[in-house]
């Protein structure tokens, strides 16, 4: 009996322990103060810095904090995919789904041990040539139009938004990441920052392979070329009155 | 039921395993500092900005130069009460360019509330990243934080970890918020921050001048393209007002830090 309870005791220490065990790059942690104040609170956390590489983020990536990489540091990638695709620029206003697939993964892959996890990570900014945010996001949680303050502690969702807005961040435990992005009603240079980490199972910041990019996405063009299914359909609509016209007309030519 | 028990056993007593270099971590829960001394941005960045200032040499084509990366021991009090510190160029130059003063000197006498409680939490946030002055090398700029770089001494286990007996809080706190690296700052910590940070000022009147504003400010020095706030922004009032002398005219509880 005693064996049994000395067991347990343990195990309820390793219980309250492993509430502790966040891994830095939680996706709660970005916003949370550096220095885990005040009061008490949790932290600490990045501050707000999200280590895109943009302006926003004061050009700090991700590779500031994922140092000493392993042997195979550099090999991991992050590749974009836009629907519908980009092409050489973006058209104004448009919508797209952006997918950013972690591509080489090769830390973390076997069994970690007890209470560690595979950690990745992944953030993004689209910024004009001033460094201010532009377009609107669109996460799994949260969106640049109803920005929410906070996220749900131990959220599952893929991607998030919240606090300012400035940066998509993925969930730390995927390998790939969807959002969307739309674009700027006026035109202006658009620069997609996006910054990843191949995390191990060691829940720090070091022996990881990081990797930071940007992508120029010009400086868009208006959509009459390719206009988005929606606003087809308006277009038809705002034909029906001519239509309806037209065939008036030659009913009538008909009848004479 | 005893099996079970037994197996229980046996995967606790795994965890009272002496951590090594190879398995830093045998019960699994806190996480070591590795063992790898690379400088600061030693694994490089693919497609990044970077952050190092401790390559060696640099120039495509051009002719080599040795960009020296000063590393300084954290000052002490000397007989006479100055302050003193040695400071070697990592990257071994040949130069004394850039070297950062050794003393022996008067540190500014700065108010050390006013650095705990507002000049301290702008470093964490913005500079104390592992890659950039969260190193014990190549920086004369360098800053302990929970979560980043941890100082190298022997503290008492976190309480809510499973490690028994004293521990080196750099090897296992440093670049983890978990366990001892989620641990308040040491007294060391907080002295080492403070001293490094105002040396800043030694010899200068007008804060505008140090370095500590001069680097990172926007349209102010180069700092690898990492610019932090604007002259007219909070972070950077903040600081100067420290470096000018104020005070904050009471003690500072920087609790949780």
């Amino acid at each position: 009996m005693k064996t049994i309870l000395v067991t347990l005791g343990l195990l309820l220490a390793i219980t309250t322990t492993s509430r502790l065990a966040r891994a830095w790059d939680g996706p709660t942690m970005w916003y949370e103060s550096a220095t885990g104040g005040p009061g008490g609170a949790d932290g600490p956390g990045g501050g707000g810095i999200i280590g895109t590489g943009g302006a926003s983020d004061h050009n700090i990536t991700c590779a500031n904090c994922h140092i000493k990489g392993d042997a195979n540091y550099g090999t991991v990638d992050f590749k974009p995919t836009f629907n519908p695709p980009i092409g050489a620029t973006y058209k104004l206003g448009q919508t797209y789904q952006v997918t950013f697939a972690m591509v080489g993964e090769h830390l973390g892959l076997g069994q970690c041990m007890p209470y560690m996890k595979n950690i990745n990570g992944f953030a993004a900014a689209f910024e004009d040539d001033s460094g201010k945010p532009v377009g609107s996001f669109r996460a799994s949680y949260g969106s640049t139009t109803s920005c929410p303050p906070t996220i749900p502690k131990d959220s599952t969702d893929a991607t998030y938004t919240y606090n300012d807005c400035h940066a998509v961040i993925g969930h730390d435990t995927n390998a790939s990441w969807t959002f969307s992005w739309t674009a700027p009603a006026v035109s202006t240079p658009v620069t997609l920052y996006y910054a990843g980490v191949d995390g191990d199972c060691m829940m720090d910041s070091l022996m990881d392979d990081a990797k930071v990019g940007t992508m120029k996405l010009g400086g868009g063009v208006a959509m009459r070329d390719a206009p988005a299914s929606g606003n087809r359909a308006l277009a038809w609509l705002g034909l029906l009155p001519a239509i309806g016209f037209f065939a008036a007309s030659r009913r009538a030519q008909q009848r004479r | 039921m005893r099996r079970m028990n037994l197996a229980l056993c046996i995967f606790l007593l795994s965890c009272s395993e002496a951590a090594t270099k190879d398995n830093p971590c045998p019960q699994g829960i806190c996480i070591a500092g590795n063992g790898n001394d690379g400088g600061p941005g030693g694994g490089g960045s693919s497609g990044s900005s970077g952050s190092s200032g401790s390559s060696g040499t640099s120039g495509d084509g051009g002719p080599q130069v040795c960009n020296p990366a000063w590393t300084c021991t954290a000052w002490q009090k000397d007989a006479q009460g100055k302050s003193t510190r040695t400071c070697t160029d990592t990257n071994k130059c040949g130069t004394a360019s850039g070297k950062p003063s050794e003393g022996p000197l008067d540190l500014p006498g700065l108010d050390f509330d006013y650095y705990k409680c507002n000049v301290e939490p702008i470093f964490d946030r913005g500079c104390a990243m592992v890659g950039c002055h969260g190193t014990e090398v190549g920086r004369p700029f360098k800053v302990y934080a929970r979560g980043r770089l941890r100082h190298q001494e022997t503290v008492p286990p976190a309480p809510t970890c499973l490690d028994t007996g004293p521990q080196e809080l750099a090897k296992k706190g440093t670049a983890t918020v978990m366990c001892l690296g989620w641990s308040k700052h040491t007294a060391a910590e907080w002295q080492q921050n403070f001293d490094n940070a105002r040396s800043f000022m030694v010899g200068l009147t007008n804060p505008d001048d140090s370095e500590l504003l001069s680097q990172p400010v926007y349209q102010g020095k180069a700092h690898t393209g990492v610019h932090l706030f604007r002259k007219s922004d909070a972070d950077y009032q903040t600081i100067a007002k420290w470096l000018s002398g104020e005070k904050l005219g009471r003690t500072c509880d920087p609790s949780p830090n």
